[in-house]
Formats: structure tokens, sequence, C-alpha cells
């Protein structure tokens, strides 16, 4: 019963690493802003488990964010971060639903919660706010969401589908 | 895991998580074994997806420098290879080790607002924290994290990292840093706040270099940190401030060095002046 929970954990620690290596390693070299890959991955496990496990797989993925060379100024504020956006992305969860409206729906939610996160924290420490860099990492992450979170959904169904048999 | 598990594993990870982040702003120093553990992990990953290996590149400089088919190769990787060549030969870098390294990873736009970039160099290599990193134009930064085979450098233009700096032909004392000081409106962003330590003019075009520190450590003295592109008007600040522009292009970081040691190896002789 748990080898079918474990294979899915592995693909999706295995996504998030890879996920993190993209955005340090490859998109700042296309361009100085891009879509937020890893929370794909969070948005898709909030989306299929709903708030608790959404929250337990951003709580994980940010601590990939935080640590991913060069690891970030304060340890914790990405995994808290991401942990919050995969529970808001987990409200999107219906029990059963195919919905294609669910995942865009969740993905913005989701990345508009890691940049008003962002938001908040800068206008507190009193730093410079980027709102134009903030609305185009929320526009790119819902565009990229739109195409990638349903295969990641549908990998991962199947998986589970795949599991106890 | 049921549900109710699941939420306790959820809470105490979250209270594991603040616990680690209380840690890590109140004794920054504390944290540091796991992010060296943590980048001699990922280190060699981020390396292996940046194409081609530091060794071609300091290899493939080498050549183009010697036989000076410099023009066919690519020019951006050019310039910054005879940047450095040229930083070798200066008078500040005399008696200076550099080390080769090439720039492999960069802080992700969608994450923070830090400015930090991972090198394919660490302790293995002999880079140890608080080394100057340099580029064909000028300062990069300094090294903040050594792992076995990748060092995090936190680079010009981070809000938490301040340089002392001579301005212009006289030499005035300031600090440069990516935060704008008080009255001032904040500079777009890339441009780096210069404030002087005392009243004095400073010109559009004045030239800004690195103070230096005890050591070289973490600052060599005289590298090219930016020019000052325009002028603060007087707000009722204290000092006269500028905006300046980073010698180095972060956006396009390829080569940089580490420079290992500035330790002097002849002792300096004292000069008696003439007495007429």
């Amino acid at each position: 019963m748990s080898s079918p929970i474990s294979l899915l954990g592995l693909l999706r620690a295995a996504l998030v690493v890879l996920a993190a290596a993209l955005s340090t390693v490859v998109l700042p070299r296309v361009g100085s802003l891009g879509p937020d890959l890893v929370l794909l991955v969070v948005v898709a496990a909030g989306l299929l488990g709903g708030p608790t496990r959404g929250a337990l797989v951003g709580l994980g993925a940010g601590w990939v964010v935080d640590l991913m060379p060069p690891a970030a100024a304060t340890l914790g504020v990405a995994a808290l971060t991401y942990a919050t956006a995969g529970a808001v992305s987990g409200l999107w969860h219906r029990d059963g639903s195919r919905s294609v409206f669910l995942p865009p729906l969740a993905t913005l939610a989701a990345a508009s919660t890691v940049a008003a996160l962002g938001i908040l924290r800068a206008v507190a420490s009193g730093w410079a706010v980027h709102w134009v860099a903030a609305g185009w990492s929320i526009a790119l992450t819902t565009a990229v969401g739109v195409a990638v979170v349903p295969i990641l959904i549908r990998t991962e169904r199947q998986l589970i589908r795949r599991g106890p048999a | 895991m049921t549900q109710p598990q699941r939420r306790r594993t959820l809470a105490v990870l979250i209270l594991a998580t603040v616990f680690l982040l209380g840690l890590d702003l109140s004794r920054p120093g504390s944290t540091s074994f796991v992010r060296t553990g943590a980048a001699a992990a990922l280190g060699p990953l981020e390396t292996a997806m940046t194409a081609g290996r530091n060794e071609d590149v300091v290899r493939l400089t080498h050549e183009r420098d010697e036989l000076e088919v410099a023009r066919l190769q690519d020019e951006a990787n050019l310039r910054q290879a005879r940047g450095v060549t040229s930083l070798l030969a200066s008078p500040s870098a005399k008696g200076a080790t550099l080390l080769a390294a090439r720039v492999v990873a960069f802080t992700p736009a969608t994450s923070s607002d830090d400015r930090r970039v991972t090198i394919d160099v660490g302790s293995r290599d002999g880079v140890t924290k608080d080394l100057t990193v340099i580029a064909g134009g000028g300062l990069v930064g300094r090294v903040i994290v050594v792992a076995e085979w990748t060092s995090d450098v936190l680079i010009v233009g981070d809000r938490n990292l301040t340089v002392g700096v001579r301005v212009g032909a006289e030499g005035r004392l300031g600090s440069v840093s990516a935060r704008a000081s008080l009255a001032v409106t904040p500079s777009e962003p890339g441009r780096l706040s210069l404030a002087l330590l005392e009243h004095g003019t400073v010109v559009v075009g004045d030239w800004v270099t690195t103070l230096g520190s005890v050591g070289g450590r973490p600052f060599m003295a005289g590298i090219p940190v930016g020019t000052v592109v325009s002028v603060d008007p007087d707000h009722g600040q204290l000092t006269s401030t500028a905006v300046v522009e980073p010698a180095v292009r972060i956006a396009t970081l390829d080569v940089v060095a580490v420079v290992l040691s500035t330790q002097r190896s002849l002792p300096r002789h004292p000069v008696l002046s003439p007495t007429k």
C-alpha cells in the first residue's frame, strides 16, 4: 500500500528539484522574468489532494527552492510561501472533478498568493515593490500552468490508479 | 496517511520551518551547515546542466588569447576573457592569484529579490569565504557560501551588500549599495546608489572603484565598481548622493575570477624624506 505513495512522492520530488534547477540555471539566461515552475508541481498536488496535501508538498518544494544554490538570504521564507500557496490551490480541490477551469483558477490563485506574500514582505521590510515584475510573474505562471498542470494531474492520477494493483 | 495524521505532520513541519527561519534571522551563521550541505548535493547538478565545462572555457580562453582567433569566437565571452586578462595586468591585481570560474546559476526572479549567483569552483579549488569575485568589467561581489565544488556569491546589487568606494579623480570616500538613501527616489532596478561620506561634489562620468579591505578580504582595493550616471538633487540629505551604473552587467555574467590571495610577499621598505 505504501509503494504507490512513495512512487508518486518520488516523482514529485524529482519534478520539484528539476523545476528548481531549471529556474536557477536556464530561465535567468533566457530573460529576467519567467514562470514559477516549482509552483506548478505544488498546484497539481493541491488540486489532487486538497489543502493539507498541497501545503505539505508546498513546504517541501519551498525548502528545495530555499536551498538550491545560490541559497536564499533567509532560509524558510520560500518554504512557508509555497506551503501557503499549496494550501490555497488545495481549496480548488473537488472530489472526482475533471473540470478544465479548475487548474487555471488554482494556478492563478497560487501565483497571486506567492506574489502577494512577496509584496507583503517587501512592504514590511521597507524594500522597493516591483509591481510590474509581480504581475508578469503571475501572468506567465498562469499561462504555463494552463498547459502543464493538467498534464501533471493526469500523470499523477495514472500513478495512483496503477499503484495498488 | 490519514487526514488528521497529515494535519499533524504539516503542523510539526511548519513549526520546524518557522523555528529554522527564526534561527537563521537571529543567528545568521548558525544555519550555514544546511546551505553547505545542500550546495554540496545540488551544486554539481547545476554545473552539469550548464552546457560546456569550466576547463573548456579556460582552455578556449587561453587558445583564443594565444592564437588571436578571437573574432571567430563568441563576442561576449571574448570581451570577458579579455577583461579578466586586462584585470590580471592591472596594478591592483598584481601579485594576486586568480581562479577562473563560470557562473552556473542565478537567484530565480520568481522566488526572491536576492541577487546571488553560484559559481563552479568550491573549497576543493581553494575557495574560502569572503574572497573577492571579479569579472572583466570590474567587481562582481564576494563569496558567502562555499561547498565542495560550488560557491555562492553575493553580487553587487543585492540589498545586503554595501561596498566602500573611492569616487572620481580625487578619490573621495563613499559607499555604494542597492538601497537608495532616504529622501531620494529609489533608482531603477539594476542601478546602484552612491553616498559620499562627507560633503563633496560628484559629477556624471566619475569612476567608482573599491576602497579595499584589510588583506583584500572581502574586497580588494582599486577594482572598478561602476560609473556615476546621475547626481541626485539636494533634498536635504546629509551628504551628496548619486546613481551608479555597475561596471559589470549581471544579467550576462559568465566568466568570472575569484581572487585567491593578495598577500604581499615582499616587505615594504621605509624611505627617508629629503632633508632639503
